[in-house]
């Protein structure tokens, strides 16, 4: 007889009987035994599992903890671009080259900010509406460059003397999805290259928080000035 | 044996949905990338990785843990080490040769094993003689088996994982399942089969190397 087949076999891990055939032929061959042997031991495992042991989320303070001992500044971070539905070769060589150029997003002190102004198109501007008592204003431009979208964020009278820092993040219309570009410093313009495989479109909100040493990695919820870019 | 399909279908071993991730790490429009595309963004080193890696692998990693050391506080000091420990340590990963939870669990075993070790350390220095050392190597792997194939069992979508419950937990024959859910025999079989196939290569590609 032909070897049995994996139905027979997965029945036979499972401690059912099958037909004589199968039995017989299985006690003798050494293939289809391995086979069982292997399967014979995930059930013994999965009939070992106790509630316990399905998988449970860790409290938040790891989460925490795990930022604060790298020293990880927090925010929301954006994966980087990495090219992944072309296959694996692909995917690292593009991840390599974005690598190599600097493209860098995530948390404040890893964000690219040029001390130059670039020269790009200007594709879309933000007024920067106060949203706090300091009644701050300010401006965002979005360009277009060689080496992708840059976000100039410009705050004038910033002040210096502040508990924490700014934060300057990208989010969708609804504020439901935010990217932390990096820290804005004070008094200063500040010019973010913009994670590449992000749409602005889609991210059409620019906000600057004042964000605390905290060791949170969402937005403070302070936002100092927001406005949306127009074209 | 009578099948009362009200009682039977209850399992206490049925996880309360999956546990979300209060208070994790916040991905710019990371929808669900698979595993494959997590690795990689950990690989390359932006924060977003180890972000993506712990949404993702926190809780098996967590759980293995709290099964292996049993105090809550240890073994959140455990998962907080393994993934600092991994992250600092990224270049020692190379997807060709494993897969990132495969590599994660491994130094969870290993932290695993330190915490058992500096325990017995520990009851040596007082009691002034030798104590049997805790058997953690073994005890974690077995750990690691159940912790992975609870997540998979998870993972089957209905009526897949049902099935697979009544023929683990409850020993019901293919038939008997055929009867209890009104699904034809022979598909019961084939889901047995490719359900029981899945658990297997779970095993074979995140578990304790052999
Ligand atoms: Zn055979």
């Amino acid at each position: 007889m032909s070897h049995s087949d994996d139905e027979a076999l997965a029945l036979l891990a499972l401690g059912e009987s099958v037909s004589r055939a199968d039995e017989a032929h299985v006690a003798g061959c050494p293939r289809c035994q391995s086979r069982l042997d292997q399967l014979s031991a995930v059930v013994s495992s999965a009939r070992a599992i106790e509630p316990a042991d399905y998988p449970t989320a860790p409290p938040p303070a790891v989460w925490r903890g795990i930022t604060t001992e790298l020293g990880m500044a927090g925010g929301v971070v954006a994966p980087l671009p990495t090219g992944a539905r072309s296959g694996r070769r692909r995917m690292w060589a593009v991840a390599s080259v974005a690598a190599a150029i600097g493209l860098i997003v995530g948390g404040a002190g890893v964000a690219t900010v040029l001390d130059r102004q670039p020269e790009a198109t200007v594709v879309a501007t933000a007024e920067l509406g106060a949203m706090s008592e300091a009644g701050l204003t300010g401006t965002a431009v979005l360009h277009r460059g060689d080496a992708g979208n840059l976000l100039t964020v410009s705050i004038p009278g910033l002040p210096g003397d502040v508990d924490g820092y700014y934060e300057v993040w990208m989010a969708t219309a609804d504020a439901g999805t935010m990217i932390a570009l990096g820290t804005l410093a004070p008094g200063a313009e500040a010019t973010f290259t913009l994670p590449g495989g992000l749409d602005p479109a889609a991210f059409p909100v620019v906000d600057v928080s004042h964000e605390h040493f905290d060791g949170d990695p969402e937005h403070s919820a302070e936002s100092l000035v927001r406005g949306q870019l127009q074209a | 044996m009578t099948i009362q399909s009200g009682a039977l279908l209850v399992d206490e071993r049925l996880p309360a949905a999956s546990v979300p991730v209060t208070a994790g790490p916040q991905v710019a429009g990371a929808g669900a990338p698979d595993d494959d595309e997590i690795a990689a963004q950990f690989a390359l080193g932006g924060d977003a990785g180890l972000a993506l890696a712990y949404q993702r692998w926190s809780p098996l990693v967590h759980t293995v843990a709290l099964r292996a050391v049993g105090s809550p506080d240890d073994a959140a000091d455990v998962t907080q080490a393994v993934f600092v420990a991994a992250w600092r340590g990224r270049n020692g990963f190379d997807p060709a040769k494993g897969s990132l939870p495969g590599w994660l669990l491994t130094i969870a075993r290993r932290r695993v094993a330190d915490h058992w070790e500096a325990r017995s350390r520990e009851a040596r220095r007082i009691a002034a003689l030798g104590e049997p050392d805790h058997d953690s190597g073994s005890a974690a792997d077995s750990v690691v088996d159940r912790v992975l194939l609870a997540d998979e069992l998870a993972r089957l979508g209905e009526p897949q994982r049902r099935i697979m419950e009544l023929a683990f937990f409850q020993d019901l024959t293919h038939a008997q399942i055929s009867g209890v859910l009104d699904l034809p025999l022979g598909t019961v079989k084939s889901h047995i089969r490719r359900s029981l196939d899945r658990l297997r290569t779970r095993l074979e590609v995140d578990g304790v190397a052999q």
